[in-house]
């Protein structure tokens, strides 16, 4: 079994977002529709795309939407695990607990739950069933993820038992990313940092739906100006994993998403990647 | 000629008269790649176009130099060595000759 500072470390992240479609409206969410749609994932264009990262070290995303509603999620995890150079990662809003149990009883995926949906004054709103508890430490490599939103911020103090059962290894702690339009930015990360976001986003996607590379994940819906998209093609995969595809775009200038200066960019990272 | 004496910047010139190129920043750029690869090259003939990544790296490494610290020399693999070099010196050199032509290091 991989652990998370590993995969960090070593492997590229790449997010499949393999439907568009989910159940919850987060307010901070633009990459999601209502409408149920593309929800059976396309196993000859998921092979094609793994066969061409073959030989790259990378930790694959299945995203959408929510992935939990994606009918054969099963095939698609055994088929992202089959290559040795990938590394499986879901992240849900706990319905693939609900569907999809067997996910958290496998160390070699690592299950994120995004499950809290904000921090309110009279209480935690979580995305799935309230019965639900938050993950505990353990060795399955299941975590619950936290988005420190303006919420979080407020009212952290309000629930110290919640803080206590999420403040240990096996708990990430998000930035918040002022993509929603009711709250604004409070940090914005160096240029610099943004130009090496650029390079190589945190994180590009392969979009499912279009078939299609897609610069960043960060423009990807409703934004006034789209990410850049490329033809998912060999030529490109090897470009985009040599950090020869993206360039700082014009989206860059003015992203308001924070990135992280350090810790999304760990030079172990790069140099380990650079010559392939 | 440009060198890297005992963790100071000197230039030297045809002559051979030696003179301290005072730029703290500049400087400890040098000495986190002098870390990082064990050695440093000043060579303006080494530049050659690369990646852009690899000038964002050298950019990052100058404005915050402990991340130079996060990757030891035998992590590097000969080629990203090579163009990191290589990124290093088109930076190194770009920023003499901003200063040089501000009349920085000649007043």
């Amino acid at each position: 079994m991989r652990t998370l500072e590993d995969i960090q470390t070593n492997y590229l992240a790449i997010d499949f977002f393999l439907t568009m479609s989910c159940n919850k409206d987060c307010h901070y969410c633009t990459s999601y529709t209502l409408e149920q749609r593309n929800l059976t994932v396309d196993m000859e264009f998921l092979k094609s795309t793994l066969h061409y990262l073959r030989n790259y070290k990378c930790r694959i995303n299945l995203l959408g939407g929510e992935p939990g509603l994606v009918k054969n999620l099963y095939e698609v995890i055994a088929e992202v695990k089959s290559n040795p150079n990938h590394v499986c990662e879901v992240l849900s809003n706990s319905t693939v607990r609900r569907r999809y149990p067997d996910v958290l009883k496998d160390p070699d995926v690592v299950y994120v739950e995004h499950m809290v949906l904000d921090f309110y004054e009279h209480e935690i709103t979580k995305l799935g069933p309230k019965s639900y508890e938050f993950h505990d430490v353990n060795d399955m490599n299941n975590y619950n993820l936290v988005i420190k939103t303006p919420n979080f911020e407020r009212y952290k103090e309000l629930y110290p038992e919640d803080m206590k059962k999420l403040s240990h290894k096996n708990t990430l702690w998000k930035q918040f990313n002022g993509r929603s339009p009711i709250f604004h930015v409070d940090e914005q990360a160096a240029e610099i940092d943004r130009k090496m976001c650029a390079a190589f986003p945190m994180v590009p996607v392969i979009d499912f739906e279009k078939q299609h590379i897609v610069h960043c994940s960060k423009k990807f819906a409703n934004n006034s100006i789209l990410s850049k998209n490329f033809d998912l093609t060999q030529e490109n995969i090897d470009k985009m994993m040599t950090f020869k595809l993206f360039k700082y775009e014009s989206y860059c200038e003015t992203c308001t998403e924070y990135v992280n200066p350090k810790g999304h960019f760990p030079l172990r990272k790069y140099v380990s990647l650079l010559n392939v | 000629m440009i060198e890297l004496i005992r963790g100071r910047l000197i230039h030297v010139d045809d002559t051979g008269n030696m003179i301290e190129i005072i730029d703290k920043p500049l400087t400890t750029l040098c000495k986190s790649m002098e870390i990082m690869f064990g050695d440093v090259t000043l060579d303006k003939n080494l530049i050659e176009p690369t990646e852009d990544i690899y000038d964002y790296i050298v950019e990052k490494i100058y404005s915050m130099p402990e991340y130079a610290y996060d990757i030891s020399f035998e992590t590097f693999k000969q080629n990203p060595k090579e163009k990191i070099l290589i990124a290093f010196n088109k930076f190194f050199f770009d920023m003499i000759e901003k200063h040089e032509n501000t009349g920085r290091y000649t007043d």
